[in-house]
């Protein structure tokens, strides 16, 4: 049994451990069958980000009396000039002239001869959903349903792309989802999403010498809340224990211990779709050290991420995206902001262009101006492209080119992909 | 046996299984929603008899003590007495926590200064709550609770400010009113520190020349604490909320609310279509906005739903919702006679058809086995049980957002809950651990064949008949295949007598309420 997860038990190896172990694959048996599909993983940025913090518009005329209370140091701004394309910029003014990425993103730089994960996301702004008011949780369950409305039978766009992909899927139908932490997020509903059991402490102890799987296994078939779980934990039970571990890299927040989870996933091959969930982005007060906080552990992580994936040969196959429900308001309270409307997707993975792009309607826009749901201006900054062509663009181009966009987003018409991909 | 196993796991894996529930839960985005009550075909299992179903939802799990307590009472007296906790004697649990968790029990404003030096609230709070949770008599009181606890959901964890403010919170909010008047606890809790902190009302402050209106409290009041998510209420309203509640802050040193006038907003604010305007009392401003919002029948819809959400299903009948309502608006002038709604829930034909619909909380989970098995505790050792909970995903006041755990079964259904689950079935059925030993053995009692072994743990762990293929299922665990009604030694049957409880305590039997 399950070489490999108890040499890591044991201690006996960690670095280095993932190539070993990916050369030994021969050695399993059969039933473990590496997924060929790419994978995709989102991220949730939860309470709202504000992108006037992350992507600071440090040239918009302005932004310095509208954020005079929240303002980190402009001049620590990291400079960001890879590439990408922005719209509606004041003429003869370019992309890093106008903006700069908090500096915790210096963490994403990489080191010298060595290109971060900087050089491989795309910022996409102001993106926005639907929603019409500014409540987080209505936010996320219209942007994770990917729907125009949502009651409790909606299911998540997550959940529809793994039906519609149901048929051309290699790997246990049980083990196509997984969601990092505790409980699945909306977005996969309807998918049969696994919950991810951590893969390096994963056990199930019965009692004694009896392996009761079979018993558990019947005595759950019939139950239409628990059938499916509990099937898709005895799946993951055999599975987990032939799984080739990744090496670890010490991880010191959160995030960065749940993207280690989608890491190990990553190179065990289960898996095509993982949600990784992020807490505390609703900044209403003293917002700028937790946002200072917030994005030096986000960045760390990614970077962290990006390497490990990359030292697997896998960047390729791995896309991450990043997205928050909403971003907060133009005009600051004091020591926070309120809800807003428009915010930032960030795109990750081998292959995507770096660099800033969308369309600036400036904080105050020009009167008449109006948002990509032709929604008038409201203190708020206006998104110019909708969330869900983002997503699109995703799926399409680095998930599954051939599933008709109208399946997954029935209320949105996607007219072609964003040009962030090489 | 294995070869049932890689059956199961083929037909698992080939999506038969996945089908059938899948197309049961409506698959299809276009497809019609499925009615309530019938929505799980779970409820194949044996129903419980109606004093089990009771014990069920109103307990944290039933003891030997509460069903036999309940049968000799009867069902209604039993409800009733329940429904009034000062009649329960609960002194052993009150000696305990006195014990162990001394600050939660001290006088008037004692606790604040007590955990000022111990730093100790949320400790206190999430483990003096689990033990009240195990160990109380006062069962419905805790349920609701816990119910109102997550309603005001305030994250214990977000500061050290609010989990000291938290211990009076949980005392003078949620505690004191969890089977009074909803429109008290509205009342209460906008005047509580903790809520003051927790959704940065202290940061609302209006000022002539700078507007520092925070919207958090506002938005939160109407969306989680009242109306419910878009109903009927804008963003204008938001602002007009925060403008009224502008200046409602607290004085930090004597931890108590204070309305601050030189911080109030005094100009006409309207609210719902009300204009709000006091110019010579602004902190009547809020106070008229949450008499508004308690009279609202929104908000007595969201909170009759979410009372039947966790009494009855996930999707309750909408007949028993405006019934509840109905109660709700009833009283006067306090709105939300709590224990007349919970008279009528319980009373109702939705709930007497509602077995087996939610799937237990993690907590629920826990506290069940636990006072199912009753093992010997180690006293003062709820740490233990936080870390038994914590994979699981629920920890009391641990939730970070101010939405509160999910009431929501589909949330709680998932592989990784349900790993830890069975494996605390295993850890407790096998005999537990040194901190809580479960005497396995006497649950053998006078059983000497299989037969007597699986019925008689059915009755006294289950409460209830098991299907007839669950029943031979186990049968053939026990007997290993053979004859079910041949006597078994004695160390089969202790040995076979944990595989057994473990497996029942695993089960949808006892994971479904």
């Amino acid at each position: 049994m399950n070489m490999h997860k108890r040499a890591l038990l044991t201690g006996v190896g960690l670095f280095g451990l993932s190539a070993m172990t990916r050369a030994s694959e021969s050695d399993t048996q059969p039933r473990f069958i590496p997924n060929q599909n790419r994978k995709l993983v989102c991220v949730y940025l939860r309470g709202g980000a504000d992108v006037l913090s992350i992507v600071v518009p440090k040239g918009d005329k302005d932004h310095a009396t509208a954020r005079s209370n929240v303002m980190s140091h402009t001049d620590d701004l990291v400079v960001y000039s890879e590439g990408g394309k922005v719209e509606g910029l004041p003429v003869g003014v370019g992309i890093k002239d106008f903006f700069g990425l908090h500096p915790q993103f210096t963490a994403m730089l990489g080191s010298v001869g060595e290109a971060g994960a900087l050089s491989e996301t795309a910022f996409v702004l102001p993106v926005g959903s639907h929603c019409e008011g500014r409540s987080h949780f209505s936010g996320q369950a219209i942007m994770e349903a990917g729907r125009a409305g949502v009651d409790s039978d909606t299911f998540g766009w997550l959940g529809r792309w793994l039906n519609e992909t149901r048929s051309s899927a290699s790997g246990n139908a049980s083990l196509r989802a997984f969601a990092i932490g505790n409980n699945a997020p909306h977005s996969l509903s309807g998918g049969t999403p696994m919950v991810a059991p951590n893969i390096r402490s994963f056990g199930i102890n019965y009692y004694g010498r009896d392996a009761l799987g079979d018993e558990l296994g019947a005595l759950h078939a019939d139950s239409s809340m628990l059938g499916d779980t509990a099937s898709g934990l005895l799946a993951a039970d055999a599975v987990y224990d032939q799984a080739p571990i990744a090496g670890e890299r010490p991880q010191s927040s959160a995030i960065g211990r749940d993207l280690q989870q989608v890491a190990d996933l990553l190179v065990a091959g289960v898996g095509e779709v993982y949600t990784v969930d992020m807490n505390s982005w609703d900044t209403h007060a003293n917002q700028l050290s937790q946002i200072d906080t917030l994005l030096g552990e986000l960045c760390a992580a990614l970077q962290s991420f990006y390497e490990t994936v990359k030292a697997n040969g896998q960047l390729d196959e791995v896309t991450v995206v990043v997205m928050s429900e909403f971003g907060r308001r133009i005009q600051d309270n004091g020591s926070g902001t309120d809800h807003g409307t428009g915010g930032m997707m960030m795109v990750m993975g081998g292959g995507v262009k770096g660099g800033i792009y969308g369309e600036w309607p400036g904080l105050i826009p020009a009167p008449g101006k109006r948002d990509v749901f032709g929604r008038e201006y409201r203190g708020d900054l206006l998104p110019t492209i909708d969330y869900r062509q983002v997503l699109c663009s995703i799926l399409e181009r680095r998930m599954s080119p051939n599933v008709d966009m109208r399946r997954i987003f029935p209320e949105y018409d996607y007219t072609g992909s964003l040009e962030i991909f090489g | 046996m294995k070869i049932a196993r890689r059956r199961f796991l083929e037909a698992a894996s080939a999506g038969l299984l996945y089908g059938h529930t899948a197309n049961a839960l409506g698959l299809n985005f276009g497809a019609p929603k499925v009615p309530a009550v019938s929505e799980f075909l779970s409820q194949t299992l044996p129903r419980p008899d109606s004093t089990t179903h009771l014990l069920n939802r109103i307990s944290f799990g039933i003891t030997e003590q509460d069903i036999s307590l309940a049968r000799t009472m009867g069902e209604g007296p039993y409800l009733e007495l329940q429904l009034n906790p000062a009649q329960i004697d609960d002194a052993l649990l009150e000696a305990e926590l006195a014990y162990f968790y001394e600050g939660l029990l001290l006088p008037e404003r004692g606790p604040i200064a007590w955990y000022g030096r111990t730093g100790n609230a949320a400790r206190d709070l999430r483990d003096g709550t689990l033990l009240r949770q195990v160990k109380s008599r006062r069962q419905l009181f805790e349920v609701m609770v816990d119910f109102w606890t997550n309603h005001f959901n305030i994250y214990v964890y977000a500061s050290q400010k609010i989990s000291n403010y938290k211990v009076l919170d949980d005392r003078d909010v949620i505690r004191a009113n969890a089977l009074g008047y909803f429109s008290d606890m509205l009342h209460a809790s906008a005047h509580s520190p903790a809520m003051l902190m927790f959704l940065d009302n202290d940061h609302n402050i209006y000022s002539s020349t700078s507007d520092r209106i925070n919207e958090n409290y506002a938005r939160e009041l109407l969306e989680l604490h009242t109306l419910g998510a878009d109903q009927e209420y804008g963003e204008d309203d938001v602002r007009a909320v925060a403008r009224c509640f502008s200046g409602w802050g607290l004085n930090s040193s004597l931890a108590e609310f204070m309305f601050r006038a030189k911080h109030h907003d005094n100009e006409p604010k309207v609210v719902l279509g009300h204009i709000i305007h006091n110019p010579d009392d602004g902190y009547r401003d809020g106070l008229e906005v949450l008499q508004l919002l308690a009279e609202r029948r929104s908000t007595a819809l969201y909170i009759s739903r979410k009372l039947a959400q966790r009494f009855i299903s996930d999707n309750p009948p909408d007949s028993i919702v405006n019934t509840l309502a109905d109660v709700y608006l009833q009283s006067s002038p306090k709105k939300g006679d709590i224990k007349e709604m919970l008279r009528t829930l319980f009373a109702s034909s939705e709930f007497a058809e509602s077995a087996d619909l939610k799937l237990k909380k993690p907590i629920n989970y826990l506290a069940s086995l636990l006072r199912t098995l009753e093992p010997e505790l180690k006293f003062g050792d709820q740490g233990y049980w936080g870390q038994l909970l914590k994979p699981m995903g629920e920890i009391p006041m641990s939730w970070p957002t101010p939405d509160g755990y999910p009431l929501r079964s589909h949330y709680w259904n998932n592989a990784n809950g349900l790993l830890h689950r069975w494996n605390l079935a295993f850890q407790l059925g096998g005999g537990g651990v040194n901190r809580m030993k479960v005497d396995t053995d006497s649950f053998i009692g006078s059983a000497r064949s299989a037969e007597q072994l699986v019925d008689s743990l059915a009755e006294r762990v289950l409460r209830r008949s098991l299907r007839e293929v669950d029943r031979n299922l186990l049968l053939d665990y026990v007997a290993e295949g053979g004859d079910a009604s041949a006597e078994l030694s004695d160390s089969a049957l202790r040995n076979k007598v944990r595989g057994l409880l473990s497996l029942l305590l695993a089960s949808p039997y006892l994971q479904m309420q």
